[in-house]
């Protein structure tokens, strides 16, 4: 009868022992509330195709998009109270690699938020030479010590004609000067459960508002251009907006 | 009776949780490796290493005596024959099939790089050595080449200890080819290039010259402007761009575009590293400059800017028809270049000629 009971008190502690990781991996009654930004790109409600030209910009001269790198900073939700809720310090976006046109928020809260805001770079502790994991996205934005350290905020390229034929533009942003800030208020809901926010750059605000951009007067070059990058900086402010 | 059936399963359990392992223990029997970590200086990103076929001290060895041993050929050539350690594994130029000067570009520091060659057609750096078995290549006889390594004193042994081969002739060529090719890329990736000048300076181990110095005002400010392209610490960022070499262009001048047939990639290739450069004369894909001084007066004063598709930094105001470089500053510019070599990477022992 002994024997018989051991045998049988064994056997259900393996058989336990073996169940207890997919156990783990299936806490009953949790649910993860996750939040999803998808960010998409256009120009003035024409989706965005690299290389191709046909897009305006405001001071009227016909462009074209060869890169579009930038950084997002302090990405946060904005609280009833106007407090804020830090979600991610930073992400890396290429317009033209899909997988960096997400923000994934895993544990996100489940709260009544008034908007979002974020800056288009990073701030003065992360915008600091060799401070970011050395990934090649993040080694390929790296602003020269020489010209201050730390990192490209923005580097927005591509072709513009003129009356005189084709010329290249180059939109780099960095310093900390240049640091813009986006807010957003826009409601947004997150319940229990997966959550998507859609957020659309639109590239013709760059060179739209509050300044008018242009490249034969502003500069078809921005680095080391103070000027034209206070200018850019601040155009950047309202280029997002909420889908 | 009762107690044979918890028995029975009790013992049918454990035989199906040890099957798996057990198995898995027979075939590390045959070849058990042992992990080779690629070092990865400071500051650097972390290698790009495919699952299939990560590096083993064993496959390290395989590869480094296959890429100086003349068996694969049978022409005589080795890897290191266009490949030579003491001109920063790079051979200043080759003609190809097409009756076309071609630059080999050095071999180092690839375990860090996403993709290889100048047009970046070769995806996976595990399959690129497969082209080399080619006649225009090394010509290899495949059933002499498994003949020559049955005889060999030590490839059955390494074949054996890096990849569970038991006897070469007992596996497809294409299969011996892939294995080759991967022992080959396990050594290449351990090729590290860090201990230049400049490294030194960044270590606070030196100090650069005033010309120097000068010439890094130069080439990491917007005076040179080639930081943005041959960013530190691997001096290249792996992009592709056209640099306004020609404003026509056809055959091999068509750079990536003959890779992907896109036609926003005509004229751009790959921005090259820069460690090493006073080494690997001459210079752009095709070879077409023969010294530093060459490449510096073509970005001072003989950029195509109306070449189709320009990287659109080529074309900055009062840059698109040069930099306007004085000869001091030029010379300068090439003093800094010449800080990239590192002399310590010509004659490390770990990856001269074992034989």
């Amino acid at each position: 009868m002994r024997l018989r009971l051991l045998f049988f008190l064994l056997l259900i502690a393996v058989i336990n022992a073996c169940k207890k990781d997919d156990e783990q991996s299936v806490a009953p009654g949790i649910v993860n509330t996750s939040l999803n930004i998808e960010i998409s790109y256009e120009v003035d409600g024409q989706s965005l195709r690299f290389d191709t030209s046909g897009y305006t910009c405001d001071a009227g001269y016909n462009y074209s998009v060869s890169r579009l790198w930038y950084y997002l900073g302090n990405v946060c939700m904005i609280r009833q109270d106007s407090s804020l809720e830090l979600l991610k310090n930073f992400h890396f976006a290429d317009a033209a690699d899909a997988s960096t046109s997400q923000i994934a928020i895993s544990n996100a809260k489940e709260e009544s938020y008034i908007g979002l805001q974020f800056l288009i770079g990073l701030d003065s502790l992360h915008n600091q030479p060799g401070y970011l994991p050395a990934t090649s996205q993040n080694l390929n934005m790296e602003w020269p010590v020489m010209m201050g350290g730390g990192y490209h905020f923005l580097k927005f390229e591509g072709h513009f004609s003129d009356s005189s034929g084709l010329h290249g533009f180059a939109m780099h942003l960095g310093t900390n000067n240049a640091l813009g800030k986006c807010v957003i208020y826009h409601p947004i809901l997150i319940q229990s459960g997966t959550n998507k926010l859609r957020l659309a750059m639109n590239l013709n605000e760059w060179f739209r508002n509050p300044f008018l951009y242009d490249f034969n007067i502003d500069g078809n070059y921005s680095m080391g251009n103070m000027a034209a990058m206070m200018k850019l900086s601040q155009n950047g402010n309202d280029v997002f907006i909420v889908k | 009776m009762y107690l044979l059936i918890p028995a029975f399963c009790l013992t049918f359990f454990f035989n199906s949780c040890t099957r798996e392992n057990e198995e898995e223990i027979i075939a590390n029997n045959q070849y058990q490796t042992v992990p080779y970590h690629i070092r990865v200086p400071s500051g650097w990103p972390e290698p790009s290493i495919p699952d299939f076929n990560q590096t083993t001290v064993e496959g390290v060895r395989l590869g480094r005596m296959l890429f100086y041993d003349p068996i694969l050929s049978s022409n005589g050539l080795t890897c290191s024959s266009c490949h030579p350690q003491d001109r920063a594994f790079a051979v200043p130029f080759r003609i190809n099939s097409r009756n076309e000067v071609v630059s080999i570009p050095p071999i180092m520091n690839l375990a860090f790089n996403p993709d290889w060659g100048w047009k970046g057609q070769d995806l996976v750096l595990d399959h690129l050595p497969l082209t080399d078995f080619s006649p225009e290549f090394f010509n290899t006889n495949m059933d002499t080449l498994v003949s020559r390594i049955k005889k060999h004193n030590l490839y059955p042994l390494y074949f054996r200890e890096a990849f569970g081969i038991g006897d070469v002739a007992n596996i497809s060529h294409s299969e011996l080819q892939h294995k080759i090719s991967y022992a080959l890329i396990q050594f290449v990736r351990t090729v590290i290039s860090d201990n230049s000048k400049f490294d030194k300076v960044m270590r606070r181990e030196a100090a650069f010259s005033p010309e120097e110095l000068s010439g890094a005002n130069i080439f990491f400010t917007e005076k040179g402007d080639c930081f943005h392209c041959h960013g530190t610490p691997l001096f290249t960022n792996n992009t592709f761009n056209n640099t306004g070499l020609d404003s026509i262009l056809s055959g091999q001048n068509l750079g990536r575009y003959l890779f992907t047939g896109l036609n926003s990639d005509k004229g751009k290739f790959s921005s090259p590293s820069l460690r090493n450069i006073e080494l690997t004369a001459p210079y752009m894909h095709d070879s077409r400059f023969n010294t530093l001084e060459e490449v510096v007066e073509f970005y001072n004063s003989g950029v195509r800017w109306n070449s189709p598709n320009i990287d659109p930094v080529m074309t900055k105001p009062f840059k698109e028809y040069g930099l306007n470089l004085t000869p001091s500053e030029k010379s300068d510019l090439i003093s800094f270049l010449k800080t990239l070599t590192d002399t310590s990477f010509l004659t490390n022992p770990d990856y001269a000629n074992p034989f």
